[in-house]
């Protein structure tokens, strides 16, 4: 090994740069800790909570937390992985989903976490919220019932594409994702399919009109490798977006 | 001389005409540069009440004045409860929906309200707690505070409307709010000189104001508890030579007024306690961020900031610009507030960065609740062992509680840090007392065999608020009515809080249908998992305490549903 620093992450000792976060060390060095608004490629936003470690006896979030020297980090323990499925599970009663029907199916990575903490049921009651979907665009269609709010739209908009056409808006559970247009529809916007935030949605929010159900049960992403095996992925990401 | 910047902000029914001549002009008399980006969320505070609503057109012109798109406006608008996109009608009454005003009958008042007032040009609304809980029912008339509604003058208010009377032809008493002090302490009845402790201050320098604010002891007063003089000394030790000084006045804890009274008849110390951070950390700009309930105190502490400037003691190093909440509780966070303050939606921030690192603007920031400040001011005036002479060692000096609920003498009490709850209650006439919740929705219940409490940080009990309850309120009332409150104030950005208050309240709905004793106990075991998942996974403090009213309720209020 070299004098990199490190710290813990269930035991195994994991390298880091100057100004990581625990995610960003750990997402290097191949360790797998849940997550659904992280993107390495883009900043942190700490809104899914779903990567959250145990460190010196506080409970954080690993996408935003500084490495530092020596921590002792502990992810995989019993209480973690039930508090991640109790909000995976809330994720799902708070939106509208729909997976044997939804074009994302297989290469969801909401999806394939429920799956991977071993999600059966909602838990919750569901809250049927009334999302109004968004149609006006000529390639791209917007469901927000499988929102999530984790704003990688937002950030892949802004940091990728220097467009900035998505945000959030509203407060509390009538949070929402909008557009940057006057009239606030896609369509009014510079969106294009071939965006970086048109191909970044971990859910099925962010649709592409046409080219939809392309494999068979059983071929799609997350059908034979579970998400903590290859990472957060999507099918169009040719295994490298999140490398 | 032109008019006060403020002149127009008075109690009115009749709102211009949009006219983008007199929007301008509104917003220059206000400020100098009012389409700076980061000033969009306060040009639209104001024009909200100058023309009573922010409509599309006028989000629209604001847009090309100031560049932010009229999708980020309309996100503000979405966020900020008293940002109205829809033309106003003449009246809106705004009753305040807090406990306190709701075992007084709000309920009823608001029936009676709607049902006078069906065909009237007025629209009824709740809000959460408007800062007047010292003087149930209290409500807000087009933002101007009404207070002591009851069930036979409301009557006269709704004629009052119905006739269209102006705001200025209603009783003036109506608008009449006491501040005063029940019991007074070091930090409300000193001989304060104005000016002293900041000249003191300014002679000594940096380093002997961060040391004798170490040897005060201080203690944030906002409810945290955090050391100011760690706070401080953070701050002073960035090397960015750009620093911010800001006052948190966004007081929205249910049931808490202190700020109130602070900010109208102790306002010197307020600005000098600002003026003596500065001094501390080596800044050159303050802001004061007022909650937009608050809105009828800003011509006041406005007129003050004005004699500070004129006498010389602000605006030459130093000076204080006071900027308006629009109806977020979440604002009272510091981060979020800071988030507010550069004309963002209010979503708390990831900590570390600390806003003494990386605060307002991305710069070092301090954030003191309004009661800190003025407990600053005289620390410096009177002295650290002054200061030290009441309270405990952890938790030195005293602070001013905010009572209300139900005792014969509601309002405000400063005693020494430690006092037992039980002394406050004699004080404030409480002796029916059953229960008091302690710190507002996400601090204490304490029910009568623990009144011995002591109101400090190292106990259960820190005190602010103070709301008590007799044997008649029902625990389970209270209980949903601060779980509602979280619900609608949660910010919405972390799932734990956003989408946890909602199923918490399912999960209550759910407690309250008759079930067999089995399904209770797993509605029981799921409240107390998820209120855990809450404060274990959530972003910010709103989300890691909004389950604890239920933890509480399970706890204690078994058997007093």
């Amino acid at each position: 090994m070299s004098d990199q620093p490190q710290f813990q992450l269930d035991g195994q000792p994991i390298p880091f740069q100057p100004g990581d976060t625990i995610m960003q060390a750990a997402h290097r060095a191949g360790v797998y800790i849940p997550h659904l608004c992280f993107h390495p490629q883009f900043r942190p936003h700490g809104s899914c909570r779903l990567c959250v470690v145990n460190m010196q006896g506080k409970t954080v979030s690993a996408c935003t937390q500084p490495a530092s020297i020596d921590l002792e980090v502990h992810s995989e323990t019993t209480e973690l992985r039930q508090s991640r499925l109790r909000l995976i599970q809330l994720l799902f009663a708070e939106g509208n989903h729909f997976c044997p029907s939804c074009e994302t199916s297989g290469n969801c990575q909401l999806q394939a976490l429920a799956y991977d903490l071993g999600m059966t049921h909602y838990h919750y009651d569901p809250f049927y919220p009334t999302r109004i979907p968004d149609g006006s665009h000529p390639e791209l269609f917007i469901d927000r019932d499988r929102c999530i709010q984790c704003d990688l739209c937002g950030r892949a908009s802004e940091q990728a594409d220097h467009k900035a056409i998505y945000l959030l808006a509203g407060r509390g559970q009538h949070t929402h994702v909008a557009f940057r247009s006057d009239d606030g529809e896609l369509g009014s916007t510079q969106a294009q399919a071939e965006d970086r935030a048109s191909h970044v949605c971990p859910v099925g929010c962010i649709l592409p009109k046409s080219g939809n159900y392309p494999d068979i049960a059983g071929a799609r992403l997350y059908d034979q490798i579970p998400i903590h095996a290859q990472g957060n992925h999507r099918r169009d990401d040719g295994g490298t977006h999140d490398d | 001389m032109a008019e006060s910047p403020f002149e127009w902000l008075r109690a009115k029914s009749d709102f211009p005409e949009w006219d983008t001549d007199l929007a301008e002009q509104t917003l220059l008399n206000q400020h100098p540069a009012p389409f700076r980006p980061e000033r969009a969320l306060q040009s639209l505070v104001v024009l909200q009440q100058q023309f009573g609503q922010v409509s599309p057109p006028m989000q629209t012109w604001l847009a090309s004045k100031s560049g932010v798109t009229v999708a980020d406006l309309r996100s503000l608008v979405s966020f900020y409860q008293f940002l109205e996109p829809t033309p106003p009608p003449r009246y809106h009454l705004r009753f305040a929906n807090n406990i306190i005003e709701q075992i007084n009958g709000v309920n009823h008042l608001v029936e009676q309200a709607r049902a006078t007032l069906h065909d009237a040009d007025c629209k009824v609304e709740t809000t959460s707690c408007i800062g007047l809980s010292d003087h149930p029912i209290a409500a807000l008339i087009n933002g101007h505070p009404i207070t002591r509604l009851n069930r036979s003058n409301i009557n006269e208010l709704c004629q009052l409307i119905r006739a269209g009377k102006s705001l200025q032809e209603w009783p003036r008493r109506w608008f009449a709010v006491d501040n005063t002090i029940h019991h007074p302490g070091p930090l409300t009845s000193y001989p304060y000189a104005r000016g002293q402790g900041l000249a003191l201050a300014t002679q000594q320098g940096q380093q002997w104001v961060l040391n004798h604010m170490d040897a005060s002891g201080l203690r944030g007063l906002g409810g945290a508890g955090f050391p100011t003089a760690v706070k401080w000394r953070l701050c002073a030790e960035q090397a960015d030579p750009v620093k911010y000084i800001t006052c948190n006045a966004d007081e929205g804890e249910p049931g808490t007024f202190k700020d109130r009274f602070y900010l109208t008849v102790q306002t010197d110390q307020v600005i000098e306690g600002m003026a003596i951070a500065a001094v501390a950390v080596g800044a050159s700009k303050g802001y004061l961020y007022l909650r937009g309930e608050y809105l009828y105190l800003v011509k006041h502490i406005e007129a003050v900031l004005q004699q500070w400037r004129e006498r010389g003691q602000l605006g030459a190093g130093f000076d204080i610009e006071l900027q308006l909440g629009a109806g977020a509780y979440v604002c009272g966070e510091e981060s979020a507030m800071l988030e507010s303050l550069a004309g963002k939606r209010g979503i708390p921030t990831s900590k570390p960065p600390f806003p003494g690192q990386k605060g307002l603007f991305g710069k070092p920031t301090v954030v003191n609740n309004v009661e800190t400040l003025v407990a600053a001011t005289y620390i410096l005036q009177q002295g650290s062992s002054a200061f030290r002479l009441v309270g405990t060692e952890h938790s030195p000096g005293s602070r001013l509680h905010s009572v209300s609920g139900d005792c014969r003498r509601p309002g405000l009490y400063e005693l020494p840090q430690g006092a037992p709850v039980q002394d406050l209650l004699a004080l404030c006439g409480a002796e029916d007392a059953h229960c008091v919740q302690s710190g507002g929705p996400s601090g204490a219940l304490l029910l009568r065999h623990q009144f011995q409490t002591p109101l400090d940080f190292e106990s259960p009990g820190r005190g602010g608020s103070v709301m008590v309850f007799n044997r008649d309120r029902s625990l389970w009332d209270i209980t949903r009515n601060f779980t509602r409150f979280f619900q609608h104030e949660s910010c919405g950005f972390c799932t734990p809080c956003r989408a946890g208050t909602v199923a918490m309240n399912h999960l209550l709905d759910r407690y309250e249908q008759p079930t067999t004793a089995r399904q209770k106990a797993q509605t029981r075991a799921d409240m107390i998992e998820l209120t855990q998942l809450m404060q274990h996974t959530s972003h910010c403090g709103l989300g890691k305490t909004a389950g604890l009213p239920v933890l509480n309720f399970l706890n204690q209020g078994a058997g007093h549903e």
